[in-house]
């Protein structure tokens, strides 16, 4: 094991977590769905809301500020709030915040959520300093006058870069849509639970952009909220779960060009994503290897991505992400399940907060679709944005 | 020019964008090239990030490139996560990511024309031509180099 006293490794865990109902459509308030989400992770953590004395959010959320927080959760006394500025790539970054704090004495109580709904996208990301770069750095000049106008065009460049270099198939994209639909259909909270996917359902799919499907990517105009509460790894083993200690924490975007999101295609080669400059980082303050990892939560804004992710994580070299994910390798019961909730493909799209409850239900031993002893649960956040990724697990007795 | 252009047009939020479109205005492809240690950058920004300087210049490109990525746009879907959307009738797209040699191998995002959609692969060699879209605005667009005159060239 790592030597961890200079890391956060090892010092926090996530003691709560909290979800709201998922929906496609709009119909809820995004503040009231956070403050569910928040409250039920406190519930959950055998804690008082007005105990929580730390707050750390994702940019594009319009859910609120900490002083809106605050003053309808009644907090007493409110001593770290930050806000991460990485869009989808900003999920585990946030787990990472929250256990600085509390390893380092900021904050005992400490709240990470997100609440999404259409809004966040369609109006609040224009009004939001991370989403500086569309405007500034040339999106709106240089992208969106030839037509590059969805999420899905995006996946479908990256999508033919790397099947040019590796010859990676649709069938091969296919087969992680199906394992995590199978996910989703055992989840009762997922929004796709009652629909099916087979690999030939998938080949017969109209292409949309490039060879794309749309069992290739997110669900959209989606509506929920996700919470937990990250405390000291010694208030863990007071509290009535099992302790999901935080092992290790990473982020970043990897060197120059370090454009980010769409304009990652400017870069020389698109089948590398920010992942592999997180990997090292993440694996090395937990002090394991992939080969250690039971269960990966994998963010899955597109079956591509997650090829790349996989590659890039180390669980299969770069450009064998194709052959890793064939014949229910990433499935139950394969050598690395992944998205065991149903993720953004089939349980709901918000931003990769649902990853993160997921990764705890596995190690709490609660999933729907529960990894047999389950001890450590790599949480990835969205690639090619700035991404970030967590380790959780078990408690190894101080020994992390 | 008839119809009225009704596709999203470059707004001139970004750094360069001006100076892009103005030689585009004259049929002439220009990459931002860094005044001190010469390295070719786009999307154009205020800095070069090999060494730091804050000058730099448009230099012309020949225009000519291998097609690093492409997308056939079919079409769009809700669950593609369109941030616009056209009429049905505007597909199919061709977006092109090229790559030019002559400037450093940067990427510019365009489109094909005169060309079967599904015939193209990446690294087929193409050229730049230049659609005048509006009376402001012309859009720097490529087609097909065939192989005879890429070997001759």
């Amino acid at each position: 094991m790592s030597l961890s006293a200079s890391t956060l490794s090892g010092k926090a865990a996530i003691t709560g977590v909290g979800e709201t109902s998922f929906a496609e459509g709009a119909s809820r308030n995004r503040l009231a769905l956070a403050l569910e989400a928040i409250e039920k992770a406190a519930a959950d953590a055998g804690i008082a809301v007005e105990d929580i004395d730390g707050i750390v959010r994702y940019s594009i959320d319009g859910s609120g500020n900490d002083q809106i927080l605050h003053q309808n959760l009644g907090m007493k006394d409110l001593s770290f709030s930050v806000e991460i500025p990485y869009y989808g790539g900003s999920g585990a970054a946030a787990i990472g915040a929250a256990a600085a704090a509390v390893s380092s004495g900021l904050a005992k109580n400490v709240i990470v959520y997100r609440a999404f709904t259409l809004y966040d996208m369609t109006h609040f990301a224009k009004r939001n300093a991370a989403s500086v770069w569309a405007m500034e750095g040339g999106v709106a000049d240089f992208m969106r006058p030839y037509g590059w106008l969805s999420m899905m065009d995006t996946y479908a460049l990256t999508y033919e870069t790397h099947r040019a270099k590796y010859g990676t198939t649709t069938e091969q994209l296919g087969a992680i849509a199906v394992a995590i639909r199978k996910a989703a259909n055992r989840n009762p909270n997922a929004i796709l639970r009652d629909v099916p996917l087979t690999l030939e359902d998938h080949a017969r799919a109209n292409r949309v952009s490039g060879r794309l499907v749309v069992d290739d990517v997110t669900l959209s105009d989606c509506e929920g909220a996700a919470a937990v509460l990250v405390s000291s790894v010694e208030q863990a083993r007071d509290s009535r779960h099992k302790p999901v200690v935080i092992h290790g924490a990473a982020a970043g975007l990897g060197p120059n060009p370090s454009l980010n999101w769409e304009m990652h295609l400017f870069k020389d080669d698109p089948t590398v994503s920010p992942a592999h400059y997180v990997a090292p980082k993440v694996f090395g303050m937990a002090g394991v290897t992939p080969a250690d990892i039971d269960v990966a939560q994998i963010y899955d804004c597109a079956t591509v991505n997650v090829l790349l992710q996989l590659e890039d994580y180390g669980f299969c070299a770069k450009g064998e992400g194709g052959s890793f994910v064939e014949n229910g390798n990433i499935e139950l019961g394969g050598s690395l399940p992944i998205t065991t909730s149903g993720g953004m493909l089939s349980e709901a799209s918000i931003h990769g907060f649902n990853h993160v409850v997921e990764g705890v239900k596995q190690i709490r031993g609660t999933s729907t679709s529960q990894v047999d002893e389950a001890e450590l649960c790599l949480v990835t956040s969205s690639v090619p944005t700035p991404t970030s990724a967590v380790i959780l697990g078990s408690d190894r007795g101080g020994m992390s | 020019m008839t119809e009225k252009y009704d596709r999203p047009l470059p707004r001139f939020y970004a750094e360069g964008s001006r100076d892009f479109y103005e030689a585009t205005k004259r049929h002439e492809l220009r990459i931002q090239q860094c005044a001190e240690c010469g390295r070719f950058r786009f999307p154009p920004q205020l800095m070069c990030p090999s060494c730091r300087s804050m000058k730099s210049q448009w230099t012309q490109v020949s225009g000519r490139g291998t097609i690093h990525t492409f997308t056939v746009v079919r079409g769009y879907e809700p669950r593609s996560v369109p941030m616009f959307s056209w009429p049905a009738e505007r597909y199919p797209i061709v977006v092109v990511i090229v790559e030019l040699p002559d400037a450093d191998g940067t990427h510019i995002v365009s489109n094909m024309v005169d060309c079967d959609p599904e015939a193209l692969e990446i690294g087929m060699p193409v050229e730049v031509v230049f659609e005048d879209v509006t009376d402001e605005i012309t859009l720097p667009k490529f087609r097909l180099v065939d192989d005879v005159s890429q070997e001759s060239a």
